[in-house]
């Protein structure tokens, strides 16, 4: 065993406080997963080059990173987790089912375009029972519904705002085919602050295969995806997310993981819808005519936005709106974690991290609770009968925009 | 972005600066390069424990220890804060807790005595009300029980040290330890407090410890648990399991990661949500900016990524040397964010003891800063250093918290103290 002096890693940064420890969600609620410190900063002592991974543990984080934020030495703990996930990866394969989910991008033309016939075959019970059996997908989840109209489809078709003031915008895949409103209200809202979007050609983002481990898929749509951006970063444009995870995967990670320092270069580009707008508003440049919104509304702040370092503009900018009530809830990590919740391993998990944002949403009566991340949406409707919205839908309203506009599309459907 | 009051650490001395500085009807931020020690750390409130510190009887009554000890000694922070603000201080901690459902009782005129997790036995002024029956004056003894596979706490280890402590005018009850045969579902690896405490939700396992308590327990005896009854505040568990076992329970935190401490953390985060505060951890603070003698703005950065942060007052909660709220290097030590000039020996060789727990009083725990009465960093000069930068908690100088069982008292008041008057500039 040799001790690993890796001057990338500051493990020696460690003090062994266990603060980290104290607050992953993951430990709290199995003892499957020994822990951040143990997996990351204790291991890595361990780790050497080639090795064959030792602690298959480390199968069971979320990747969530409030390791990462709660550290008080800056360690970078999520980066020794991630990294000790993909070698283990590497060492013993991906499962089948694995790569399945994280392609999910991959259905998604075929889904919407035979979207009822593609949803209606996902609750078939034969499925569930098959998929549970023999990919070992959780039986009882509910998957996210695809959409008639993707995104793109619309923007073809409806799109056509044009002015001299111009964004990028990277809406992802999950916008695109299951949830276009959203993609729309992110438009409508520039609009009315006088900017166009534009739309780099674009593919997921990658984050689902660099969870499960698989960096070279991952890679393959970086590149793919940074043609565009790294353009619209050329030609000035700012560039607008309004996925979280999507926008720490391309503005952190491709450089990160996937071994392509060119994403450096969108660094200062990509920026986050309401961090754009906030952006805006301090410069005075915000239409802040705002309509009253009498609600009292719950916030469940997802942890990717956390871990992406520019505050919670979000709650910044909803408290522009008169008689509006937004309440940040004091949740860490919903549990579902991407695809995580969706592997019937660690459904239950999943679910005992989910009961504390679970308890907090019982707190309010309202139909809604907001969430910048897809994923935790899904998790809310899993969790409660609550309707999980983006924050911009509540801007959308404000700015009297959603008159004529239908109902947000559902995060996911009911079994 | 613009604040009122920019507390920096959330620990705490931070989140009590902040809680004290949005009563006041600021506009108030924590920024905090990580989660403060709250979470980790046993969860009694210290006041003052021993005075003079080579003394081995611990105090009877903090405030006269607290008294004395500001008449001879002007630059401990207790000397600064002052008795009033103290006694204020804790007033206002136990509301804020209270309002969680986290109950704290004590006063300033007693100490408790309990036992801690690894069998010393420690005098504390504040305690979670689940604590309080543990105090070893009390002449029944004591059931230590524990769980097979919950690491963190083993009753035997607890009961040997227990027997061979000795408290000077104190007879100690007898303590023995015992393993309950609980099946709590714990691997090879073992369960932390956490996990365990998470458990607690369900009723069977509630039952089952009940029943195994009844089981063991003797005539007259009190138990000891580990402090695993519910992740959060509320006395229903505890309430429960007392009614099970027909006699007093009391919970000893166990080494961190601690239950205690979370509790604790999460109250005080709840308080601090509902004042309106806003809370970022995870930012690294630098390069202040400062005009005509204040401080006008703060960066914050995380990774690569960094926003300007403005406010009227700051209040520097960083903590001590373990904490980062002071850094050294082989010449020097420093605070790192705003410069500022720290006191204490600052040659590496002067910062030896020949033991760490020394009776009077380890050297390097006089390292920190020095401040006015109204808690501002002074410089060689005497004079404050900015019109509108306030200290707290661990960083100042001029106390050996560990030695004197003073920690928490210190923290408290000098952080509430600094959020009123950031509150009242």
């Amino acid at each position: 065993m040799t001790v690993k002096t890796d001057i990338r890693y500051p493990t020696d940064q460690c003090i062994k406080c266990t603060i980290c420890v104290e607050h992953c969600p993951v430990v709290k609620v199995t003892e499957k997963f020994l822990g951040p410190k143990q997996v990351g900063p204790d291991f890595q002592r361990f780790r050497s080059e080639g090795d064959e991974p030792h602690d298959a543990s480390v199968e069971y984080c979320t990747g969530c990173r409030i390791c990462d934020i709660v550290c008080p030495s800056g360690v970078n703990i999520s980066e020794l987790n991630t990294r000790a996930k993909i070698a283990l990866r590497a060492a013993r394969g991906i499962p089948v089912r694995d790569r399945l989910l994280s392609h999910a991008y991959m259905f998604g033309d075929l889904a919407s375009f035979a979207a009822p016939a593609a949803n209606a075959f996902l609750k078939l019970r034969p499925f569930r029972w098959m998929s549970d059996k023999i990919l070992h997908l959780e039986k009882d989840v509910k998957y996210p519904s695809y959409s008639k109209q993707p995104f793109e489809k619309w923007i073809r078709e409806s799109y056509h705002f044009e002015s001299d003031k111009k964004v990028a915008y990277f809406f992802g895949c999950f916008t695109n085919n299951n949830d276009p409103s959203l993609g729309r209200a992110v438009v409508r809202v520039l609009e009315r602050n006088g900017y166009q979007a534009v739309f780099p050609k674009q593919d997921c983002c990658g984050l689902p295969l660099l969870g499960n481990g698989d960096v070279r898929g991952a890679r393959k749509l970086a590149k793919k995806n940074l043609e565009g951006l790294l353009r619209a970063a050329d030609d000035g444009l700012d560039i607008i997310y309004s996925s979280t995870s999507c926008g720490m995967m391309i503005r952190d990670d491709y450089e990160t993981y996937l071994d392509l320092p060119e994403a450096a270069a969108l660094f200062d580009r990509m920026k986050e819808v309401s961090e754009f707008l906030w952006g805006l508003y301090e410069a005075g440049e915000l239409d802040t005519d705002f309509e009253p919104v009498d609600l009292s509304i719950p916030y469940h702040v997802p942890c990717h936005l956390r871990s992406l370092g520019i505050g919670l503009p979000a709650l910044d900018l909803l408290g522009l709106i008169p008689e509006l009530h937004v309440e940040e809830l004091e949740t860490y990590c919903c549990g579902l974690a991407g695809t995580y919740g969706f592997k019937s391993e660690k459904y239950d998990i999943s679910l005992a991290i989910g009961r504390e944002l679970e308890r907090e949403l019982g707190r309010f009566d309202g139909p809604y609770a907001l969430s910048d991340c897809e994923a935790c949406r899904m998790q809310i409707e899993n969790l409660s009968s609550k309707k999980g919205l983006h924050p911009i839908f509540i801007l959308q309203r404000a700015y009297g925009l959603d008159a004529a506009e239908e109902e947000p599309d559902t995060a996911s459907e009911q079994r | 972005m613009k604040y009122d009051t920019v507390v920096i650490g959330a620990g705490l001395g931070g989140l009590m600066a902040a809680l004290s500085a949005a009563e006041r009807g600021k506009k108030t931020l924590v920024v905090s390069r990580g989660m403060g020690i709250i979470t980790i750390f046993s969860g009694t409130i210290d006041i003052l424990g021993y005075y003079p510190v080579q003394d081995t009887a611990p105090l009877s009554s903090p405030r006269e220890g607290v008294e004395r000890l500001i008449s001879e000694d002007p630059k401990h922070p207790y000397a600064r804060v002052g008795v009033e603000a103290l006694e204020k201080g804790m007033s206002f901690f136990q509301e804020a807790v209270a309002r969680e459902g986290v109950t704290y009782v004590g006063n300033l005129d007693r100490n408790f005595l309990v036992p801690t997790a690894v069998g010393t036995i420690k005098p504390t002024a504040f305690l979670s009300k689940r604590m309080e029956a543990g105090d070893v004056r009390e002449e029944s003894d004591v059931l230590i029980a524990g769980f097979r596979g919950l690491k963190d706490f083993y009753p035997a280890y607890m009961a040997h040290n227990i027997s061979t402590s000795t408290v000077p005018g104190v007879s100690i009850p007898h303590f023995r330890g015992r393993v309950l045969d609980v099946d709590i579902g714990a691997d090879g690896s073992g369960m932390s407090a956490l996990t365990l405490a998470r458990k607690m939700e369900e009723d069977a396992m509630i039952q089952a410890i009940g029943r195994a308590l009844f089981c063991q327990v003797r005539d007259g005896e009190r138990i000891a648990l580990p402090a695993v009854l519910g992740i959060r505040g509320g006395d229903e568990v505890f309430r429960r399991l007392e009614d099970m076992a027909g006699t007093r329970i009391f919970e000893t935190p166990t080494l961190p990661p601690s239950v205690t401490g979370y509790r604790l953390y999460r109250a005080l985060e709840s308080r601090v949500r509902a004042s309106g505060i806003r809370l970022l951890i995870g930012y690294d603070v630098h390069d202040p900016e400062i005009r005509g003698g204040r401080v006008a703005a703060v960066n914050i950065s995380m990774g690569k990524k960094t926003k300007r942060i403005e406010g009227d007052t700051f209040v520097l909660a960083t903590g001590g040397l373990v904490g980062r709220g002071i850094i050294t290097d082989r010449k020097s030590t420093l605070e790192p964010i705003f410069g500022l000039p720290v006191s204490g020996p600052s040659r590496r060789n002067e910062w030896f003891a020949e033991r760490f727990f020394d009776p009077s009083g380890h050297p390097i725990n006089k390292i920190g800063l020095e401040v006015d009465d109204r808690l501002r960093p002074t410089g060689d000069g005497k004079k404050h250093v900015y019109e509108n930068l306030f200290a707290c908690g661990a960083e100042l100088a001029g106390y050996a918290a560990l030695r004197e069982k003073s920690g928490g008292g210190v923290t408290i008041a000098s952080g509430f103290k600094a959020g009123r008057l950031a509150g009242e500039l």
